[in-house]
């Protein structure tokens, strides 16, 4: 393996690490979608009953 | 209308939302590959004519070249889909559209970043100088960077609804119709005085060319990806903006 | 034609109530002079350098009372309430941009011509008639620099803070006007060869064009309600 080579790797495990990251918030922010969606259900149930 | 505009926004938050996490994975290889086409596919570049000290000593620097053009077109990218966004909002009204343009014009600026950090550090060995303040594309870049932070000081100075986002796909549109212009009068400057640039010439053989595509492919779908990302995120504070809002007018009809 | 007078009508208006408190337009051109002479001083006054760098200067010194202009042309207007009273006439809000860049851009042009005067006085160039030449560049980058200037400032007319504002959004759209114009003075002041006056009067016109048919698309977005 040359330079080059280890270059490569090296930002290829940046790249890595940085995408498990981004995944990870991807799914974060699924979640606060979801609990928006409920809040936003729940007070249209609300407006119904009264 | 009680929550009619949130639930909207939300549905469509959740949408892109989704779209993009499905292009991550797919991102994320292309990005590996576009690092292998820069530091290991790419050949250095054929200088005909250059003593071999100098190809030694520029060698691998112009391996930068690969993510700074690609960003450079995407940044041209990202703002168009600023005026796009203008446009279409000026023509519906539907908020959605404000918050693409904005979401675009966020990582228009970001890749202009990348563009104008990266450009110099390519520059000072290759051309000699960090900064040529001769050459129309940096010019470009750099008066495209300054109109989309003056874009985004407007926005702050004023409150959400309607004008705001009137506003804003004007100052867009008007923004990016300057690119043109401003590329060719810097052109035009550029050659009425020649600018010394002590470049050796570069020979793009086939396999550059190659590695260049990938890392041009890579850093679109980046762009398509954050701005899809940005989008929904701000339609989803669009939505609890709104829903707070609604809430608290209907609390005080009832009081 | 009713279009045509329709401009005029609101154009001649504008200019009328600069005329009557003539004091506007005094101070104005009073802060145009001061800014040539802190220029001169700022270099070295007299000095060939200094004359190198005279078409900058010129243009330098126009441009910072013309954000100026710009600002106080909504600001009666918008202190009065009186563009409502425009905006809601039976009017193609086009016309109205039309009309109101066409009274800025004949109010700036009048201070451009005192301060060229000037100008030619304090950086001892002489008059000939190849200032008629600059004459041109002035009412083409003015054109241009009040198509865009009226948008922003009619647009900021109605928020807090637009005096920094205008010239943040205006300077970096104004960038190529810039290269345009004091590039083709340079050719007629100091070089004397006329080779690429011609392209960059094809640059500022087109600059106009693109920002004079913008403005009439848009305006309708800035004043409406």
């Amino acid at each position: 393996m040359n330079g080059n080579d280890y270059l490569f790797a090296a930002y290829v495990v940046i790249w890595t690490i940085l995408f498990a990251y981004l995944f990870f918030l991807h799914r974060r922010q699924r979640q606060v979608a979801r609990e928006l969606q409920e809040v936003s259900e729940t007070l249209e149930r609300r407006s119904l009953g009264d | 209308m009680w929550l009619e505009n949130s639930k909207q926004f939300l549905a469509t938050a959740s949408r892109l939302l989704k779209v993009s996490g499905w292009m991550l994975l797919p991102l994320y290889l292309l990005i590996v590959i576009a690092l292998w086409g820069a530091f290991l596919y790419a050949p250095l570049p054929d200088r005909p004519g250059a003593d071999p000290a100098a190809i030694q000593a520029l060698g691998d620097v112009q391996r930068i070249f690969y993510f700074h053009v690609s960003s450079a077109m995407n940044s041209f990218l990202a703002f168009f889909l600023v005026f796009i966004g203008g446009v279409a909002y000026l023509v519906t009204r539907n908020e959605k559209w404000d918050a693409f343009s904005a979401a675009s014009a966020e990582v228009g600026i970001f890749l202009t970043t990348i563009v104008l950090t990266t450009g110099p550090i390519w520059a000072k060995p290759e051309w000699n100088t960090w900064f040529p303040w001769g050459d129309p594309r940096v010019m470009t870049e750099l008066v495209l960077l300054l109109i989309f932070i003056a874009y985004f000081i407007l926005r702050a100075s004023l409150p959400e609804g309607e004008k705001k986002y009137k506003f804003a796909a004007v100052c867009g549109i008007i923004g990016f119709l300057d690119v043109p212009i401003v590329y060719l009068s810097i052109h035009l400057l550029r050659t009425l005085h020649p600018v010394v640039i002590t470049a050796t010439e570069i020979r793009l053989d086939p396999m550059i060319r190659q590695a260049w595509l990938m890392a041009l492919v890579a850093i679109m779908v980046l762009t398509v990806v954050l701005v899809l990302l940005r989008t929904s995120m701000r339609l989803h504070h669009r939505a609890a903006q709104e829903m707070r809002q609604q809430l608290r007018e209907r609390r005080a009809r009832a009081a | 034609m009713r279009q045509v007078r329709l401009i005029w009508v609101l154009a001649w208006k504008d200019l009328r109530v600069e005329y009557r408190s003539r004091q506007a337009f005094l101070t104005t051109l009073f802060f145009a002079l001061l800014i040539l002479i802190i220029f001169n001083f700022a270099f070295d006054p007299g000095s060939p350098a200094t004359r190198e760098a005279a078409p900058g200067i010129l243009w330098a010194s126009l441009i910072f009372p013309g954000v100026i202009q710009l600002n106080r042309s909504f600001q009666a207007e918008a202190e009065e309430g009186t563009l409502y009273g425009i905006v809601l006439s039976p009017v193609d809000r086009g016309v109205i941009f039309l009309g109101k860049q066409l009274a800025n851009w004949i109010f700036m042009l009048a201070i451009d011509l005192f301060i060229l005067v000037a100008f030619v006085v304090f950086y001892n160039f002489s008059f000939s008639w190849s200032l008629l030449w600059i004459v041109l560049l002035l009412v083409l980058a003015t054109a241009g620099f009040t198509a865009v200037g009226t948008v922003f400032a009619a647009m900021l007319s109605s928020i807090r803070g637009r005096d920094v504002l205008l010239p943040v959004l205006l300077f970096p759209i104004l960038v190529p006007i810039i290269v345009a114009a004091v590039n083709a003075t340079q050719e007629v002041l100091l070089i004397g060869e006329f080779e690429f006056f011609e392209k960059w009067v094809q640059l500022l016109v087109s600059f106009d064009v693109i920002y004079l048919a913008a403005g009439f698309l848009v305006f309708d977005y800035v004043v409406g309600e």
